[in-house]
């Protein structure tokens, strides 16, 4: 699959040191990050992260405690209609008017984008599924929703796209779809996506930029690309009661010990590695490391538990 | 886009708007042939002394008809725009939130207002040929609170319904029963006509209510 | 908007709490109201009054002395007429005045007025019963008046249309009669549940006082003479078994007078006030004395009047001594039936 080499444009997204708490529990404190135009940016974090909190705060559902959130130079919280047009939202779940068929959704959604509404790209999605065109959105599988919901932001045509957990209640097939249609989308018309799923490996296929979110904090942010080609998994045996190396803190990611076999995540290559082990006088024996798929490298970097 | 946010609630509304309206013609239909056939058989001069001497409207089966339907219009609106939060779509319209919002109120306060323009219609229509103006005023003067009911209960349970927290909605159930007890607290007839223009004057505060509930919504306020 | 809607929730809120907060203390703190029942005794020249002593036991008082039910009957013969009969106590006499029960029950009479009666809200159609019919029991008219700015009209209701002619008739003879149009007051009994019809009372722009009747299908004007200082207020048409008096009627200085029959006198009832607006009456009469109770907010008083020249006998206050009300929005009235902000 082709990547696109990362642009150096304004970004198109600015979030300065969000804060917010749900009561006393803090989500995160000071969160800063940006999205670059053309680029799809996929939101990774274990539950409780934040990362619906974010979704909710760039789609304008939210009012953080504190900070700012910009989407076109505009404050999210005072954007004007207009530039509304601009931004595709999916809303967790591929919510859409139940109360409507077919027809009548894209009749409703045209009248709001005069002269930019593309009708064919709707229909030409919606021929894929099996449904009558009079079929009420309430009656259709969760699979067929979210071709509705698809089909609708690509007649939209908007510039940024806000896709909350796109693969929810998806069975693979649809899941595949969706993705492949998204990502030849984007890439063709120079869209910016910002979404999140549970999904790891549908993220795999479509993402290029990842923001990874650890409580309270962003883990990282860098192209997938980048981040598969550095990371590894390394594995070793040790002796028993030997413990867990002391190499410097960000270095090793969730280290874990079962009988004699050490297993952490790292960035460091496998000679900087050998070497720090060699410094501290750590014995250890069949030293591997490997390459790991997104999902190991979620998992790895953030924990099991 | 006013248009298009019309055809939205036509396509929520438009099977409760027909029962609506018919249940309205078919309630004010009956409390005129309940005129007509006491007519035929006690005579309308007996009509009329009974609405001189006993306050008679011979209207009173539409008390809570215009409350009823104005509830139940908001319910019918809004709880389908509150499932999943599908508010959030209506709200990411590239339209004014406030635009947007009070365009879908005033669907509702537009449909109310035409059942109650047939009702008074209809019950002028036949009253004014059988009864004198002091009589036929007497009836419709009546009923004027009532649809102000109809009205201020349409604006409180769209905030409700729009109203994100659990604790806010309960809070704004219990003012509403108050505030709507105001308009049935005297049964005699034409009791309430120095109060109608304080009462429209609440009405139409009330109708300031549902915004706040979209800013709630907005702003992600939670129980 | 969004502070406007604010302010209009706070405004909203407020209202409540000063409508119902109030309501809600005086409705658990409201006390049994007492009930006295109190007769003027023309014997005594004093009242009776029923009051329940510690044990719950009922007794009759004229403040000094105690009296049996028996006794108590004796001396409101009159109002006890019936248990006296019974009893075979009925007097012959009272003072020099040979009594018998049907005299006592052609002159005996009950009066009440309530303030919701002359406040409204009221329905400006009036029935004018035919006065002089030929038979026994009065019935009701085939149609209703109403006043104008010209004169009155008159609506036959099973048609639904103006009775031009009668219409004419009756605003020629009041106009003839010096009656200047439109008129400012107007009262009477438009029910058939009498034994007689005494017509309407009405008042013209320049506060002249008429009788209006129906006799025989034609209009009956009489001009009631009233003192020139006098601004009338509140008018009760009275239709009486004894036919002694035309009406009840009160001014603008809260004084309270009687037009009597046949000589349409108006004769001042020599009691301190009366508003019609703010309290309720009962006079309770007989061929001696009037027990007059005038009721308000602050207590009752009653007045033992003089049954033939209006004198005043004596008089009695009580007042309730009423928890204060808690000071708050209302829209109710003991005093009217409309709703309006209090």
């Amino acid at each position: 699959m082709n990547k696109k080499s990362k642009k150096t444009m304004e970004p198109i997204i600015q979030c300065k040191n969000l804060t917010h708490y749900y009561g006393k529990r803090l989500i995160y404190k000071d969160l800063n990050f940006s999205v670059p135009q053309g680029r799809i940016l996929g939101l990774l974090g274990k539950n409780g992260t934040g990362k619906t909190t974010t979704i909710n705060i760039l789609s304008g559902y939210l009012q953080p405690q504190a900070g700012e959130c910009k989407i076109f130079g505009e404050d999210i919280t005072k954007m004007s209609p207009i530039m509304r047009k601009e931004i595709g939202l999916l809303i967790e779940g591929h919510v859409q008017y139940q109360f409507m068929n077919l027809q009548e959704i894209e009749r409703f959604y045209a009248a709001f984008y005069p002269g930019k509404w593309k009708k064919e790209a709707y229909y030409a999605l919606l021929e894929k599924l099996k449904v009558a065109p009079k079929q009420r959105i309430s009656r259709m599988s969760c699979g067929q929703r979210s071709q509705v919901a698809l089909g609708l932001i690509l007649a939209q045509d908007p510039s940024l796209l806000i896709l909350d957990d796109f693969s929810l209640g998806l069975d693979p097939g649809y899941r595949r779809l969706f993705v492949d249609y998204l990502r030849e989308y984007a890439t063709a018309e120079n869209k910016t996506v910002f979404l999140t799923s549970h999904i790891i490996q549908d993220m795999e296929r479509l993402v290029d930029d990842c923001i990874l979110m650890d409580y309270g904090k962003i883990l990282l942010q860098m192209p997938v690309d980048e981040l598969l080609q550095t990371i590894r998994r390394y594995t070793m045996h040790i002796p028993e009661q030997q413990g867990i190396p002391q190499i410097a803190h960000h270095s090793l990611y969730h280290p874990n010990v079962l009988g004699n076999t050490l297993e952490f995540f790292s960035f460091l290559s496998l000679k900087e590695v050998q070497q720090e082990l060699t410094k501290q006088n750590y014995y250890f024996t069949h030293l591997k490391a490997e390459k790991v798929g997104l999902e190991d490298a979620f998992i790895g970097l953030t924990g099991k538990y | 886009m006013i248009q298009a946010l019309f055809y939205k609630e036509w396509i929520k509304t438009r099977w409760f708007l027909l029962v609506a309206l018919l249940t309205i013609i078919g309630v004010t239909g009956y409390c005129i042939l309940r005129v007509y056939r006491a007519g035929e058989l006690n005579g309308m001069d007996h009509l009329w002394l009974v609405m001189l001497t006993r306050g008679v409207t011979f209207v009173e089966l539409l008390q809570y008809l215009p409350l009823a339907i104005g509830g139940l219009l908001a319910l019918v609106q809004f709880v389908p725009e509150m499932q999943k939060s599908c508010l959030k779509l209506t709200l990411h319209l590239p339209h004014s939130a406030l635009a947007t919002t009070y365009s879908m109120l005033l669907w509702g306060t537009l449909f109310l207002t035409l059942c109650f323009c047939i009702s008074s219609g209809l019950l002028y229509g036949y009253l004014h040929t059988v009864f004198t103006t002091e009589l036929w005023q007497q009836s419709l003067f009546t009923t004027f609170p009532w649809f102000l009911a109809g009205y201020m209960a349409y604006f409180l349970t769209s905030a409700i319904c729009l109203e994100p927290t659990w604790k806010r909605r309960i809070g704004y159930c219990m003012m509403s029963l108050v505030l709507l007890h105001l308009f049935f607290l005297n049964h005699t007839a034409q009791a309430y006509n120095p109060l109608l223009p304080f009462l429209i004057l609440l009405t139409l505060l009330t109708a300031t209510f549902p915004w706040l509930s979209v800013l709630r919504f907005k702003a992600g306020c939670q129980d | 908007m969004k502070y406007i809607s604010k302010l209009f929730l706070a405004l909203t809120l407020l209202f409540l709490a000063l409508w119902q907060l109030p309501w809600a203390y005086n409705f658990m703190t409201k006390e049994k109201p007492k009930h006295s029942f109190t007769l003027f005794s023309p014997l005594l020249k004093n009242f009776i009054s029923n009051k329940v002593d510690e044990a719950g036991n009922l007794y009759s008082t004229d403040g000094e002395n105690n009296y049996t039910k028996a006794e108590t009957d004796s001396l409101l013969p009159f109002f006890h007429y019936r248990q006296l009969i019974q009893d075979g106590r009925f007097p012959d006499a009272v003072g020099t005045q040979k009594i018998s029960p049907r005299h006592v029950q052609q002159t005996n009479f009950i009066f009440r007025s309530h303030p919701t009666d002359v406040n409204g809200p009221n329905l400006a159609l009036y029935a004018l019963l035919e006065s002089k019919s030929g038979r026994v029991n009065l019935e009701m008219p085939s149609d209703l008046f109403r006043t104008t700015a010209t004169g009155i009209t008159f609506i036959d209701m099973k048609s639904n249309t103006i009775n031009q002619k009668k219409s004419e008739e009756f605003t020629a003879l009041l106009e003839k009669k010096g009656c200047q149009f439109p008129l400012s007051r107007i009262n009477g009994n438009g029910t058939n549940r009498k034994e007689y019809d005494n017509g309407y009372l009405l008042v013209d722009k320049q506060q002249q006082l008429f009788q209006l009747k129906m006799v025989a299908g034609h209009p009956f004007v009489r001009k009631i003479e009233v003192p020139g200082s006098i601004e009338l207020d509140a008018m009760f048409i009275t239709e009486f078994r004894n036919r002694s008096m035309l009406a009840f009627v009160t001014d603008k200085q809260e004084q309270f007078y009687v037009i009597t029959l046949p000589d349409y006198e108006m004769r001042k009832i020599q009691i301190p006030g009366f508003n019609a607006h703010k309290q309720q009456i009962t006079i309770i009469g007989n061929l001696y004395a009037w027990t007059i109770h005038v009721k308000d907010a602050l207590g009752s008083y009653y007045y033992g009047v003089d049954a033939n020249n209006y004198q005043l006998y004596k008089q009695l206050r009580q007042t309730e001594k009423k928890k204060k009300k808690m000071w708050g929005i209302h829209f109710t009235s003991n005093l009217d039936n409309y709703m309006k902000i209090r």
